[in-house]
């Protein structure tokens, strides 16, 4: 039980953090411009571009600088020796900093749906059609899980760098990838390539490449377990 | 009760021996002043004591326990500045301060009162709403140092505490630090800044080179210490005229313009051997002992064995 109270305080003061830095208004700010800059002329195109900008932009980019931020602003600001001899573990200062990534991840994706549903109403004046309501629902949850898995890894080079820039720099790499690859068939076992794999032919990914998700989070978890509480000898 | 003790700690990285078997002795209640030039080990030192890195052999027992042993909660009896305290510079003062108060597990009911305590203490309840990115190097020393306190720890380790304090933040800190001692809080602190540390200091521990060449209870130190004569004569002639008297009684000095400064005299001796030569200064005073002073003696001496 103690463990769950000091996980919820290590996630009440990294939202806290998230929120003051900015992330989730610039977020919604940044997907706003881009909608209303290719909105199309239905709700087909208004969706297909707002898909694209949840999973391939913000999804990889905007989580990327996100989760990269949160745990290299510790290195950056030299706060991170303030972690280290506490009553709190350092894995559970790992686990609440990583919920509240996700948490925040969340929440801006679900700001970003309700964008896309409020400018589409404001643009076209008419309600969503069913077929379009359902390709996001079926569409968004499923991308959403794969690159939250996929964010967990840049925590691990951000605290391996000890840097911001290295991890955001790849993340907008794993975008260019995406979009080169996501109309081949090579695309499914790309694991940064799945998320718009998946958006252009939803649930025919491979389950290798599922696994292969899975595998990536797994090295960002346990990577970074591994530079906060081995690796930082200096 | 010792509230640190090590033995034979030593800290090596690659082939350099940063920590040579430094055997820490602190007294619980103590304030002991950790003295070293730069590169000496001092952070490193601090760094093995509060278990952030492991000690290549040796061991460290703080509140008599052994640091690799204990649990987690063991850390909210040790409060710690390292280096430059850094705080979240987009934040606030009272939220930088308030988001570590609740990482140290205070309760909510006590938290604001004690933030604001220590603010008013050291002078920051005017910055209370402000950024830290705006705030002077001083200002941000003093919310690490409350950062270190607000738990209030048995044991306080600090790492050069007065970096970028004005002399009102000094004076501030060094009240602070003695009534804490008074209410047995060992503090342990560290610096090559010694002026403004003796005041307060009840032990020493001298580090070079990784090694610690001394360590004592300060009143025992400086009354080991003979405090050097400065005469004062009414021309420069006169004080050379003086230091070849006591020259040839074996005494050393060193003249500078009308003053002679006389090393390790007995009183009665350097007058008597002044007076019989009729070479009589206008005036005698003792002079105070720094610590800067010994230590860097004491460095010279410990170079000058080294070399023989």
């Amino acid at each position: 039980m103690h463990i769950i109270k000091q996980t919820a305080i290590v996630i009440s003061i990294e939202m806290h953090k998230i929120f003051r830095a900015g992330f989730i208004p610039i977020s919604a700010a940044a997907f706003l411009f881009l909608l209303l800059v290719k909105h199309g002329q239905n709700w087909a195109d208004f969706t297909n571009s707002g898909l694209m900008f949840i999973v391939a932009l913000i999804g990889l980019v905007g989580f990327g600088a996100l989760s990269s931020w949160v745990f290299a602003q510790e290195f950056t600001a030299q706060t991170f020796k303030d972690l280290l001899a506490l009553p709190i573990s350092r894995k559970t200062i790992i686990a609440g900093k990583m919920l509240a990534i996700e948490l925040s991840e969340l929440a801006i994706t679900v700001l970003e749906v309700l964008l896309l549903l409020g400018t589409g109403w404001l643009w076209l004046r008419t309600p969503i059609p069913a077929g379009q309501w359902h390709l996001i629902t079926l569409v968004v949850p499923r991308t959403f899980v794969y690159n939250v898995l996929l964010s967990l890894v840049w925590p691990f080079i951000a605290s391996l760098t000890r840097s911001v820039l290295v991890p955001t720099a790849l993340s907008f790499a794993t975008m260019i990838v995406a979009v080169m690859f996501a109309g081949q068939a090579v695309g499914q076992y790309i694991p940064w390539v799945i998320p718009s794999y998946d958006l252009a032919n939803p649930g025919f990914s491979s389950s290798i490449g599922y696994l292969l998700i899975v595998f990536i989070g797994l090295i960002g978890i346990y990577g970074t377990i591994y530079v906060w509480t081995v690796k930082d000898q200096r | 009760m010792n509230a640190i003790e090590t033995t034979d700690l030593t800290k090596q990285y690659g082939g350099v021996t940063a920590l040579n078997q430094v055997n820490l002795q602190v007294p619980a209640g103590s304030i002991y002043g950790f003295i070293g030039l730069n590169g000496a080990g001092k952070t490193t030192t601090m760094r093995i004591l509060l278990n952030m890195i492991k000690a290549t052999s040796g061991s460290v027992h703080l509140l008599g326990e052994d640091v690799q042993h204990v649990k987690h909660d063991f850390w909210n009896k040790v409060g710690y500045l390292i280096e430059t305290p850094q705080s979240y510079s987009q934040l606030t003062t009272y939220e930088n301060l308030e988001l570590y108060a609740r990482l140290r597990e205070i309760p909510s009911g006590v938290r604001a009162d004690r933030i604001e305590q220590y603010m008013d203490e050291l002078g920051l309840t005017a910055y209370r709403n402000q950024r830290v990115r705006e705030l002077s190097l001083g200002n941000r020393q003093k919310i690490g140092l409350i950062k270190a306190l607000i738990h209030e720890p048995e044991l306080l380790l600090l790492d050069e505490p007065t970096n970028g304090l004005d002399p009102q933040g000094l004076n501030q800190v060094r009240l602070l630090l003695q009534k804490l001692a008074k209410k047995g809080t060992t503090v342990f602190l560290s610096s090559h800044i010694l002026a403004e540390m003796e005041q307060m200091l009840t032990h020493v521990g001298f580090l070079n080179h990784g090694r610690l060449i001394r360590q004592t209870d300060y009143q025992d130190f400086l009354g080991q210490r003979r405090q050097p004569l400065i005469a004062t004569f009414v021309t420069a002639d006169e004080a050379l005229r003086a230091q070849r008297v006591l020259s040839a009684s074996a005494i050393r000095s060193t003249c500078a313009d009308t003053t002679l400064t006389i090393q390790a005299p007995t009183s009665p001796k350097v007058i008597q051997a002044l007076v019989t030569q009729n070479v009589v200064p206008i005036s005698w005073q003792k002079k105070q002992i720094r610590l800067e002073d010994q230590f860097l003696a004491m460095l010279d001496s410990e170079d000058s064995n080294a070399h023989h």
